[in-house]
């Protein structure tokens, strides 16, 4: 699978048009490599969301210029990014309609003319095989939030924006997300998620980008910025508990994903053990 | 756009009854109306009505009044213009019934005058200054959940409607194309606002009646008759508004006195 790189460049945004308008972008400048996964943070109303909608042409800039691979987004329209971008709306579940859940994920590669044989993947992906024949307005939300995922992950596309894909789901789904995705940008698709859920931005994204007010203020490894507690607090974030608990003990290495953070555990107390029983044995020693 | 557009006109700094008294005062005014001059006049005044709501008001109820009436327009003149009763005059090349342009005219203006002072009522009526007037008025909850669920619905659907043509824009719907490729876009775009709306509704009514919205007893359980709620910052009435109000219903009764008295006349 080819995975689009993105060049955002110097782009500006405003909502309104007249005077009382609204700057949602203030020379906005971003790369992301191919098959990169990246975080875009930040408060809300720092314009995650715009940025994200220009990668798209649901939004044109302004000033400024966004490609992705090779293509200027001002000169394509939204059903045509499509064939490149796999956008995830934050109420994605609210764009079902189709009778039953197959046939809702199967809508966009119809569309695009794309294999069938994605459908059925996109669904073993997300665990969605056995809820595939509802109607989707018969399972919850969540799940609702999922089929749209699947149907946008069923288009293959080489570039996955996604808005708060975790929002309001449960641990389990989570992980089903995070697994699909990561397995995804395994095979080279770039993918470029706004997120509030920092957990979920440890297991997934490689770096991050902070917005504030319009504008980029933070762009570093995730693994650097979760431990820079200061620079998280600046835009209203904290670090994830696993790396809560890593600070606490002072984990080598600074794990972030909670596996990572666990095998640091297990280190941890070995060497614990370790020195008890040194200790031990210089008390029953010197007895 | 249809729906409320904030500003501070006279229309909009009025207490909601007032602007809906005159809203329904020509409703009811233009049936009264029976000769084109006549429903001219209450066009006018429709028009005035708008004016008095200001630029941006006039901008959003004109616009939609004129478009949703123009095809009732030409559907009354093609049908009373052309199967109209004798005797008949010439519109250029077309002989059309004088007395069917008459009724097309009469219809047409009622139609016009109508929509477009509903529209105004709408555009200047903040829903929640309505609630807050039918509750400091005693009205009952079901009555006023009504017609603010009402108010409240279009640009709810609006900005549904957009999210939905964009998400779906974005899994490769195209939206132009034939005829046919547009009547087939409908469903992916109609559906799940439909099916969103009427779920939007459930989550809705169960909320109220979480909150206690259906319960009528007075203090709860045990107690008796209808509760009656406060209204935390209800909009300023005035007499010289309560006069306005009394004074439309009057030429409101004298209008179809009038016209009941020339009927039989």
């Amino acid at each position: 699978m080819t995975g689009y790189a993105v060049r955002v460049e110097a782009v500006r945004f405003a909502y309104g048009g007249g005077e009382g308008d609204v700057e949602a972008l203030k020379g906005v400048s971003l790369d992301v490599a191919a098959g990169e996964r990246v975080a875009l943070l930040g408060p809300n109303g720092a314009g995650k969301t715009t940025l994200t909608r220009l990668l798209v042409a649901l939004r044109r800039p302004a000033a400024g210029r966004v490609l992705v691979g090779d293509w200027d987004v001002a000169t394509r329209r939204p059903d045509e990014m499509a064939r490149r971008v796999g956008y995830v709306f934050q109420h994605a579940d609210q764009q079902l309609f189709a009778r039953t859940i197959a046939d809702d994920v199967a809508f966009g590669p119809r569309r695009l003319g794309r294999p069938a044989s994605g459908v059925a993947a996109a669904l073993d992906e997300l665990e969605l095989e056995a809820v595939a024949g509802l109607h989707p307005y018969d399972v919850p939300p969540p799940t609702r939030k999922l089929v749209a995922l699947a149907g946008v992950l069923a288009m293959e596309p080489g570039l996955l924006v996604l808005d708060e894909p975790t929002a309001g789901l449960d641990r389990r789904e989570r992980e089903r997300v995070v697994a699909a995705l990561r397995r995804r940008a395994d095979a080279g698709v770039t993918v470029l998620a706004v997120s509030h859920d920092l957990a979920f931005v440890a297991e997934l994204a490689e770096r991050a980008v902070v917005m504030r007010d319009g504008r980029i203020v933070e762009d570093r490894a995730v693994g650097d910025l979760m431990y820079d507690r200061a620079a998280l607090s600046r835009v209203g974030l904290k670090p994830p508990t696993t790396v809560e608990i890593s600070m606490a003990l002072g984990l080598a290495g600074g794990p972030v994903r909670a596996a990572e953070v666990v095998e640091a555990l297990r280190g941890v107390r070995w060497t614990q053990n370790a020195e008890s029983s040194r200790d031990a044995e210089q008390a029953s020693g010197s007895s | 756009m249809i729906g409320y557009v904030a500003g501070r006109s006279i229309l909009h700094r009025a207490h909601p009854y007032t602007t809906l008294a005159l809203a329904g005062a020509v409703l009811l005014g233009a049936f009264a109306m029976t000769r084109p001059l006549q429903v001219g006049l209450l066009v006018l005044g429709a028009a005035g009505f708008a004016a008095l709501g200001g630029g941006a008001t006039l901008r959003s109820s004109a616009k939609p009044a004129l478009l949703l009436a123009l095809p009732i327009w030409v559907l009354l003149f093609v049908l009373h213009g052309l199967l109209g009763p004798e005797p008949r005059v010439f519109f250029g090349p077309v002989r059309l019934s004088a007395a069917g342009i008459a009724t097309a005219l009469v219809l047409g203006g009622r139609v016009t005058a109508i929509v477009l002072a509903f529209l105004t009522a709408l555009a200047t009526t903040a829903p929640h200054r309505l609630v807050e007037a039918m509750t400091a008025g005693g009205q009952p909850f079901g009555r006023i959940f009504l017609l603010s669920s009402t108010l409240t619905v279009l640009p709810r659907m609006r900005e549904r409607a957009a999210l939905i043509l964009e998400a779906q824009q974005c899994r490769g719907l195209r939206l132009g194309g034939s005829p046919l490729a547009r009547l087939k876009a409908l469903g992916p775009l109609a559906l799940p606002l439909v099916l969103g709306a009427l779920a939007e509704v459930d989550e809705q009514v169960l909320a109220l009646d979480a909150r206690g919205a259906g319960d009528r007893r007075e203090g709860g359980e045990g107690g008796g008759g209808a509760a009656r709620r406060t209204a935390l910052d209800p909009p300023r009435d005035s007499t010289a508004q309560r006069v306005v109000r009394w004074a439309l219903l009057v030429l409101v009764l004298a209008a179809y006195a009038w016209k009941f008295r020339s009927m039989r006349g």
